[in-house]
């Protein structure tokens, strides 16, 4: 049985914190000088594949966890978060500043790494916190041809393969499948822990290897283009009445009834 | 300043340097922080008994951890308010 060798993209956003403002132009959301994080879902992607090695849930054991970032020169900060949280290493494909590479392109990089790798699990959050696309790791499974055991809440290993219990509307649907395989993460698989500082002290001296798009022969080429961004309309208070007569003809007024 | 037990000083300077990190992300501020994590540990300056020390050590750990989990709920209140419209 083949040990596990799981790569895990994660990206540099806005923090979740952040109120985000649209720029002047309202071509995109202001990012100079606003405080930037892992996305949340990332976070839970970097925990589970260190928590799968730790409590030793496969029997072929995690050969590697490879962190993977696509952005501006500031997403080695996260890269160190993820190596700090348990990642053995991590890859950084370094774009301009300000530059949006587009989950295809995102994927096409992906499928050259994972062949590069010889990975055979990609473990991403289910969307990113910025442009909630949500594409990414299917694109990636559409992209390999393999399964894809999306919005995971639980994953466990056993004789019959990987299974996935994955959160749909009105509760959980179990999947299995064997590897390689792509998860997406959701929100109540894990508790990501907090990098202590020995622990930053330590992933300091974790390699990152810098790789090009061009050198891995994908186009960061855009297939879609903003046309504008713009904030959605403030909340209209709502009113009050004095009685349930008064409720009935604000309702009839409204066309409610 | 001689120490007695430069094992044990060490260990209150450790986790004094973990909660400054963690003040960093504190909803009200690090400027609120920092001085009442200050004037926290420097009210215990004067303490020369090993169990005190441990004590107030692992008083400061159990802050660490009520932290830590503030952060947590707090990032899930939040995600699960923006995601988990059904």
């Amino acid at each position: 049985m083949s040990a596990l060798r799981i790569l895990v993209p994660v990206k540099r956003v806005i923090d979740y914190a952040v109120k985000p403002r649209v720029n002047k132009a309202q071509t995109a959301i202001e990012t100079a000088g606003v405080k930037h994080s892992m996305n949340p879902f990332d976070e839970l992607s970097i925990e589970e594949s260190v928590r799968i090695r730790e409590k030793k849930s496969y029997a072929g054991g995690v050969e590697e966890i490879i962190a993977l970032s696509i952005g501006p020169p500031k997403s080695v900060d996260v890269l160190r978060t993820a190596m700090a949280m348990g990642a053995d290493r991590s890859i950084f494909v370094e774009v301009k500043d300000g530059e949006e590479v587009e989950p295809l392109a995102v994927g096409k990089i992906i499928r050259r790494l994972v062949e590069k790798e010889k990975i055979n699990m990609v473990m991403c959050g289910k969307q990113s916190i910025d442009d909630d696309s949500g594409q990414t790791g299917q694109i990636v499974a559409g992209l390999m041809g393999w399964g894809a055991a999306t919005q995971a809440s639980k994953v466990s290993f056993g004789e019959g393969g990987v299974s996935v219990e994955k959160e749909v509307d009105g509760g959980t649907e179990t999947v299995r499948s064997q590897l390689p395989m792509v998860i997406t993460t959701d929100l109540r698989l894990n508790e990501p822990r907090y990098a202590s500082l020995p622990n930053i002290m330590k992933a300091k001296k974790k390699k990152i290897d810098k790789i090009t798009a061009e050198e891995l022969g994908v186009s960061l080429e855009k297939r879609l283009k903003t046309l504008k961004v713009i904030e959605p309309p403030p909340r209209k208070g709502g009113g009050k009445v004095e009685d349930v007569d008064g409720m009935i003809a604000k309702l009839k007024e409204l066309g409610a009834i | 300043m001689t120490t007695p037990n430069p094992a044990l000083r060490r260990e209150v300077i450790a986790i004094y340097k973990e909660l400054l990190n963690l003040g960093k992300a504190y909803p009200l501020g690090y400027d609120y922080f920092r001085p009442r994590l200050h004037k926290a540990f420097a009210s215990n300056a004067s303490l020369t008994e090993e169990k005190d020390i441990r004590k107030g050590v692992e008083r400061a750990e159990f802050v660490k951890k009520e932290i830590e989990a503030l952060y947590y709920l707090k990032k899930y209140r939040s995600m699960r308010q923006r995601y988990d419209k059904l």
